[in-house]
């Protein structure tokens, strides 16, 4: 049997500790979202300090699109840091949280209104393609002069080493086509993006090597840009690090068919040998933490990274994941327990694959059991995780969890680690199962408050 | 053996099997084809003989001196060849990094004109690289000059696919072809002779970011000029200066290879790539010793110094205090741009971010270069005024110290080289 307890912090603890003592009329409506902007507080602060002993000055913009919750956006406000939209309304978001638009930037898809609005408040705008430049100098109006930044798609695939697909950003000789030919004196070109969800750090050193080269025709046409933006995608461990040592031995020898429902979990495939790559284990439960990261992908040990200083640039980041860590845990009512015709066994619970988001199943971690039932059984108890949709897919573990007691209707399981994009990332009321209230829960000198997201936004205001 | 020419030594190089002892990868036949046995010590010998050639008669008619921008085994092997057919040599480059090399070429009467860049990689988009100047150079005065043109010119390719039937005369097969990327024209001459004929795979061998290996560059630089094309190669490998160094030293000591960095770096890689890639069969493979290790006694001096029993260079002379950093003098944008004219500036920013932006008349001379430009002297006139530039104002201030310390009338730019637009 696999255990993979979560990582946890006192907050959580506490939280579960309050939900105990919450009544079964709060979770009949569905899944209930816990949010902990305290944390998201502390957790941008120790970035910030984190990467003070850089050579450059970071920017740290909150990537809003991991979270739909206001409560994050003011958290970020408050805390200083910038904000990363990707939609008109996580714009109006940010400036109704108190964002100027020195401290927005705008990224992805952009439709006419967005631009305008974007150019308007004077946020950087990061072009995604050579029509969205001529959609953002369509926009000008008047003395405008919009603040944007090229994101480069294919620095590293032409002829680099280092090839990624992705549907997001400028082709490198189009971006270089555009620096030559046109006349960019009606913008503020504040420097180049890129993201790419390559974990490894040498390639993330070398992904920026090649994208420093492209400087190259803005300063030789006079322009200084300012920033370097390097994305977003820094990881954390899900898993509670005590626990490295006993999941990795028994992930190394682990029984897919007897864990499994079907022929995958945790993202894996089973090998040939009935194992899984010890390697993969680590970088997928154990990755090194956002500081950790990027301390070694911007730090000395890159010696080109002496050149962004030399060129007197920014490097700018987009968290979304690495601030929401340990921000918020899911809290879904036991419906039903029943046994497959296999023998195998469910937990089916009062909430879907929407509420936990599918894209999540590979690092969710064993959800804790709050008992509310009458009774007293110790037998431990092996069981998936089925959600209340009629669908085949509509899964939440698909690996064999197990619990110290047989789970009961009435009872909670407690999902942790669900702020971004996971708990209520991915909410609809699917075949009409209805969706719950978000709750924002602080817990300060041991005084522990519980308010529903509205009203702390606007006690907050 | 009677020979009539020197030129007659160039080519033909054999081929050393070095013993599975040494390399320790079983099913493995590994060769090294001994380029530094050419007449002149080096690879470059083939295509200085090629790209010379047929144009010596021209170049003696029309009193013609031969230009090429190398700092290294193309501007030796041209100087000697020129020298030998009584013509003039010259040669454009950075600051040439092996001062052996240097004294070498003065010795071989060539003409060297040396820019202020410290890079080996020419940048064809700078006029002001070594390589643009020795082209604009050449098509400014065309009467003057026979420019033979490495970086472009076809003959450098040309000149290995020799190279290529020596090694396929001498071999059945060639599974692995292990070649050193710097003008690119040694791997992609051998290289498609290799892969059309034998069917071998073309390793390219660079060096990795922030190392230096001379002859070798990064890909960074291998985008820039050349004969470079991604695709030929099966593989890229890139390594360190230490790699070299380490390669070199077993090549030395266990094969009695007297061979360069270079050569050390694809002897490094190769064993690497095939102690991840264990050949299951037997798999033969080839790379080469692209020089010779004498030329190089001053770099080992510097990236290795106890195995030369020397230690640290002597940066005594860079010492500054504190009080000294924070007591040297400061100049701001507006005053520089008063007194432009009658001042010396030296930008202490990397090559590469000088190359994109640097301040009118600055000379780049890279904190990383301090140490040995100035290890012996300070080679500036005392009576013009020095101010020295950075990104922020900050690093420029330990050199203006330095100088001032050293009776130099010395500033540093307040607020850095960014600055200047600000004004």
């Amino acid at each position: 049997m696999i255990k993979i307890p979560a990582k946890k912090n006192e907050i959580i603890e506490a939280a579960i500790e309050h939900i105990t003592s919450l009544e079964d009329e709060m979770f009949s409506s569905g899944p209930v979202q816990f949010y902990f902007p305290q944390v998201f507080s502390s957790n941008a602060k120790k970035l910030r300090e984190g990467l003070e002993g850089l050579d450059f000055e970071t920017r740290i913009y909150y990537a809003n699109k991991a979270n739909k919750s206001e409560v994050f956006v003011k958290a970020a406000h408050k805390t200083g840091i910038c904000i990363d939209v990707a939609s008109p309304n996580e714009l109006n978001n940010a400036i109704k949280h108190g964002f100027d638009g020195q401290r927005i930037e705008c990224t992805g898809v952009k439709n006419t209104m967005f631009i305008k609005k974007c150019i308007a408040h004077n946020c950087l705008i990061i072009l995604d393609s050579l029509d969205e430049f001529q959609q953002v100098k369509k926009s000008i109006v008047g003395e405008q002069k919009p603040r944007i930044a090229f994101r480069i798609n294919d620095p590293f695939c032409d002829e680099g080493l280092y090839k990624k697909v992705s549907r997001f950003g400028i082709a490198k000789k189009d971006y270089l086509a555009l620096v030559k030919y046109e006349d960019l004196n009606a913008f503020c070109v504040e420097g180049l993006h890129f993201h790419n969800d390559d974990y490894s750090i040498e390639n993330k050193s070398n992904m920026m090597s090649e994208m420093l080269l492209l400087y190259k025709p803005l300063f030789k046409k006079g322009i200084f840009p300012k920033i370097l933006n390097i994305g977003g995608g820094y990881r954390f461990s899900f898993v509670n690090p005590d626990h490295k040592e006993a999941l990795t031995s028994d992930l190394e020898q682990i029984d897919f068919d007897d864990v499994a429902y079907a022929n995958t979990i945790f993202g894996f495939s089973k090998g040939r040998n009935g194992k899984i790559n010890k390697n993969l284990i680590t970088s997928a439960f154990f990755p090194p933490d956002a500081i950790a990261f990027l301390n070694k992908v911007l730090g000395d040990s890159n010696p080109k990274n002496n050149i962004i200083e030399e060129l007197g640039l920014a490097v700018c980041i987009e968290p979304g994941n690495a601030l929401l860590e340990l921000c918020g845990i899911l809290a879904i009512r036991v419906i039903a327990t029943k046994q497959l015709f296999d023998g195998k066994c469910g937990v089916v619970v009062d909430g879907n694959i929407y509420n936990l988001a599918a894209n999540m199943k590979s690092r969710t971690t064993d959800p804790i059991l709050i008992s509310r039932g009458s009774t007293n059984s110790n037998t431990p108890y092996e069981a998936y995780i089925f959600g209340n949709l009629c669908r085949e897919d509509d899964i939440l573990l698909d690996r064999k969890v197990c619990f110290d007691k047989k789970p009961e209707i009435g009872d909670l399981l407690v999902f942790i680690n669900t702020a971004a994009y996971a708990g209520s990332f991915e909410d609809s009321n699917p075949i009409l199962q209805p969706t719950n209230k978000n709750y924002v829960y602080t817990h300060i000198n041991n005084q522990s408050t519980l308010v529903t997201e509205e009203e702390f936004i606007k006690t907050q205001a | 053996m009677i020979i009539e020419n020197i030129s007659a030594l160039i080519g033909n190089t054999p081929l050393l099997k070095i013993p599975e002892a040494v390399h320790q990868i079983p099913n493995l036949d590994l060769y090294c084809k001994l380029e530094m046995m050419n007449a002149f010590g080096s690879i470059k010998d083939r295509i200085g003989l090629n790209l010379l050639n047929s144009n010596i008669a021209d170049c003696k008619k029309n009193g013609k001196t031969v230009l090429e921008a190398s700092s290294g085994n193309t501007a030796k092997a041209l100087a000697i060849l020129s020298s030998i057919n009584g013509l003039n040599f010259k040669t454009v480059s950075n600051r040439i990094k092996s001062h052996e090399m240097k004294e070498l070429l003065l010795l071989l009467n060539a003409e060297i004109e040396e820019l202020p860049g410290f890079s080996e990689c020419p940048d064809p988009n700078n006029p002001d690289d070594y390589m643009n100047v020795a082209k604009s150079m050449s098509e400014r005065n065309p009467d003057t000059y026979f420019y033979t043109d490495q970086y472009f010119n076809e003959k450098n390719p040309e000149a290995h696919e020799k190279t290529a039937e020596e090694i396929i005369n001498d071999l059945e097969k060639v599974d692995f072809f292990f070649s050193i990327l710097g003008t690119a024209g040694s791997s992609t001459g051998t290289g498609r002779v290799l892969k059309s004929k034998i069917k071998s795979k073309i390793i390219g061998v660079l060096t990795d970011r922030g190392s230096y290996v001379p002859g070798a560059r990064t890909l960074d630089e291998m985008w820039e000029v050349g004969f470079f094309e991604r695709n030929f190669y099966d593989e890229i490998l890139a390594g360190s200066t230490n790699q070299a160094i380490e390669g070199m030293l077993t090549l030395i000591r266990k094969v009695g290879l007297l061979c360069g960095p270079t050569s050390g770096l694809s002897y490094q890689l190769l064993l690497d790539f095939f102690t991840k890639n264990p050949p299951k069969e037997k798999t033969t493979a080839v790379f080469v010793a692209c020089d010779r290790v004498e030329l190089y006694l001053s770099y080992i001096e510097k990236h290795a110094p106890s195995l030369i029993g020397k230690h640290t260079l002597g940066i005594e002379l860079l010492k500054v205090s504190n009080e000294e950093i924070d007591a040297s003098k400061e100049i701001t944008a507006t005053e520089l741009k008063e007194s432009i004219n009658d001042v010396m500036i030296i930008d202490v920013r990397s090559n590469e971010a000088y190359e994109m932006f640097h301040l009118p008349n600055s000379i780049n001379l890279p904190t990383a270069e301090h140490e040995d430009f100035f290890g012996k002297n300070i080679p500036f006139a005392k009576n013009r005024k020095i101010v020295v530039a950075c990104s922020k104002g900050k690093t420029s201030k330990k050199l203006t110290a330095f100088l001032t310390k050293n009776g130099f009338d010395a500033a540093s730019l307040s607020g850095g080289v960014f600055s200047w637009n600000k004004v």
